[in-house]
């Protein structure tokens, strides 16, 4: 006996979901999930709808082509992918940039930690439909994007680090400037953002006890960044592997206890807070001196040098367009604004690297969308991809 | 029980209260009402490049260093003066803005200009020749009624926009 379609539908007892791929929420990913009524029995993150192939391409670029490069891998965190892989070059080449373009360095990469903690903010705002909550960190990045700009003179992606410094110092004025930016985004981020959103029982209604990640899990799975901290473990490069000018600068690893989607967001409102810190701190220390290794200095045309003492805009040396760091193999750590960062490059001694890996930290994270979505309300589902801020171009590359 | 009643309550009036706040009092847009105002950038942000084939000593270091492969460099003879040189042409279909040609140019040849909004009608004026570089981008105001704004950082709205 033959039965109608729609009949066979009936018994089935669970349906297939497709989420995605054209974007469904800070990128393009797809999720494959099997409902039963209204809970996930298993749910998986199928990825690469956005693969570039940075690390093939890197093979085919001259070292220093690879700045802008890496960056492309998450565009609103440009300076910590630089970061990383300016360090694994120096790594190899062996030479230390001076205080100055450390502090410098540091300064952009915590910048850059807040505007991307507002982005993900913003878009686990629009998840739950808090559109207010969309519109106000994004708006809210536009003063930190401009005093990144007044330092790099690109609003997102800045190549600033190259080997050995920095390519620009501050411009005239920018302490006021940025410290004014920093008293805004603070009084925003602890009035309004509490008021409209955090402390809204709304929020709390959506987001706490929802998609509980146990510590044990969270390192057995290798969880990295704010995620992690969230499940209480107080993991954090910058603390655990310092580098750039975090070993002279205070701060505390922001950690929660619960684990839930409402402390992996109360874990970053403390990173900003604490970068705020940070940056203050440099603003009020910054060290006098060079921006770049004496070996490279020396290497500019005499105009170039000029120009470098009038206006702090150093040029890049010619030697940069041959440049070949000896034979070896290195591995960078950093503190991404989600996560760990680590680069591992292989070098033959040649004009372009033999093998350059990147580990992102999305990429580290997106087995939590199997961990905590299995087992979930379909209607948890946004609350926890917005949670984990969980960004698909960081991820595939 | 009551008193989360209480308490959630007392939360949902402070979120509304916030946003009629914001909604209702004037003067807190942070949007840039582009392009009926135009904002006049910092003097060092990384635009469209220029040309100065007098000071262009045909390196080729620009083409060299360039990331993304959007430079050629190409015999060229300036019409007025005469002069011959290999000089940088710019595809940018393929720039990304990054400024290295700019900062590795050993005599200042090539230099920054802080337009980065140009629009073309046809897809071949990307491509800037020689001529067209050392004349350098030319952007018209979008429109009959755009000004050009000066922005501020402000520490209770964020950004202000100055009329210029
Ligand atoms: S700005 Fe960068 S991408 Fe554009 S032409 Fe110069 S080096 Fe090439
Ligand atoms: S523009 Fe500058 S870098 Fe390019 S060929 Fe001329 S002098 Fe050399």
């Amino acid at each position: 006996m033959k039965t109608s379609l729609s009949k066979q539908q009936d018994n089935r007892k669970e349906i297939e979901l497709f989420i995605g791929p054209q974007h469904p929420a800070s990128g393009h990913m797809r999720f494959i999930g099997r409902v039963d009524g209204d809970i996930f029995t298993n749910f998986i993150p199928d990825p690469g709808w956005v693969h570039r192939g940075i690390e093939k391409i890197a093979e085919n670029r001259k070292w220093i082509q690879i700045i802008p490069l890496v960056e492309r891998a998450a565009i609103l965190d440009a300076a910590n992918m630089n970061i990383g892989y300016v360090i694994a070059l120096e790594k190899l080449l062996d030479i230390e940039p001076p205080p100055r373009a450390q502090y410098l360095r540091t300064l952009l990469c915590e910048i850059n930690r807040i505007t991307s903690h507002l982005y993900g903010f913003g878009i686990a705002g629009i998840m739950i439909g808090s559109s207010t909550f969309y519109m106000w960190p994004f708006a809210d990045r536009e003063p930190l994007i401009d005093i990144a700009q007044l330092i790099t003179g690109a609003r997102l992606t800045y190549s600033y680090m190259i080997p050995g410094g920095v390519r620009r110092d501050l411009p005239q004025g920018f302490k006021e400037k940025a410290l004014k930016a920093l008293k805004y985004i603070e009084r925003r981020l602890n009035n309004d953002y509490f008021r409209i959103f955090f402390d809204n029982p709304v929020t709390k209604a959506r987001y706490q006890e929802v998609g509980v990640l146990k510590r044990d899990d969270a390192i057995r799975l290798g969880i990295v960044g704010p995620n992690l901290r969230a499940s209480n473990v107080k993991y954090d490069v910058r603390k655990v592997e310092p580098y750039a000018a975090y070993p002279e600068l205070e701060f505390d690893i922001a950690y929660e206890k619960e684990g839930d989607c409402y402390a992996r967001l109360l874990v970053r409102v403390e990173e900003i807070r604490q970068s705020i810190k940070i940056i203050r701190q440099i603003l009020d220390a910054l060290p006098q001196g060079p921006i770049i290794h004496k070996k490279y200095e020396k290497l500019v045309s005499l105009r170039k040098l000029e120009e470098y003492q009038k206006t702090g805009i150093f040029g890049l040396p010619a030697i940069f367009t041959v440049l070949r760091p000896p034979a070896g193999e290195v591995i960078s750590r950093v503190e991404a604004a989600r996560g760990e960062l680590i680069f591992h490059i292989i070098s033959t001694g040649e004009l372009r690297p033999y093998r350059l890996r990147m580990v992102t930290p999305s990429f580290r994270n997106i087995v939590l969308f199997r961990e905590l979505i299995s087992g979930a309300r379909v209607m948890d589902f946004p609350a926890i991809y917005g949670s984990i801020d969980y960004f698909p171009p960081e991820s595939d590359r | 029980m009551i008193i989360k009643i209480i308490n959630n309550f007392y939360h949902h009036i402070r979120a509304i209260l916030i946003g009629l706040k914001y909604l209702l009092s004037p003067g807190i847009r942070i949007t840039l009402k582009y392009p009926d105002e135009l904002p006049i950038l910092p003097e060092n942000y990384r635009g469209m490049l220029k040309l100065n084939n007098e000071l262009c000593i045909s390196c080729g270091l620009c083409s060299q260093i360039c990331p993304a492969g959007a430079i050629n460099l190409k015999l060229f003879e300036h019409e007025q003066t005469k002069q011959v040189g290999r000089h940088p042409e710019v595809d940018y279909k393929r720039c990304i803005f990054c400024g290295f040609c700019i900062d590795i140019c050993p005599s200042k040849a090539l230099e920054l200009t802080r337009i980065h909004d140009a629009a073309f009608y046809v897809e071949d004026e990307l491509y800037y020749e020689v001529n067209r570089l050392i004349i350098g981008p030319k952007i018209d105001p979008p429109c009959m009624r755009s000004k050009y704004v000066i922005s501020e950082i402000d520490e209770v709205r964020g950004i202000v926009y100055r009329n210029a």
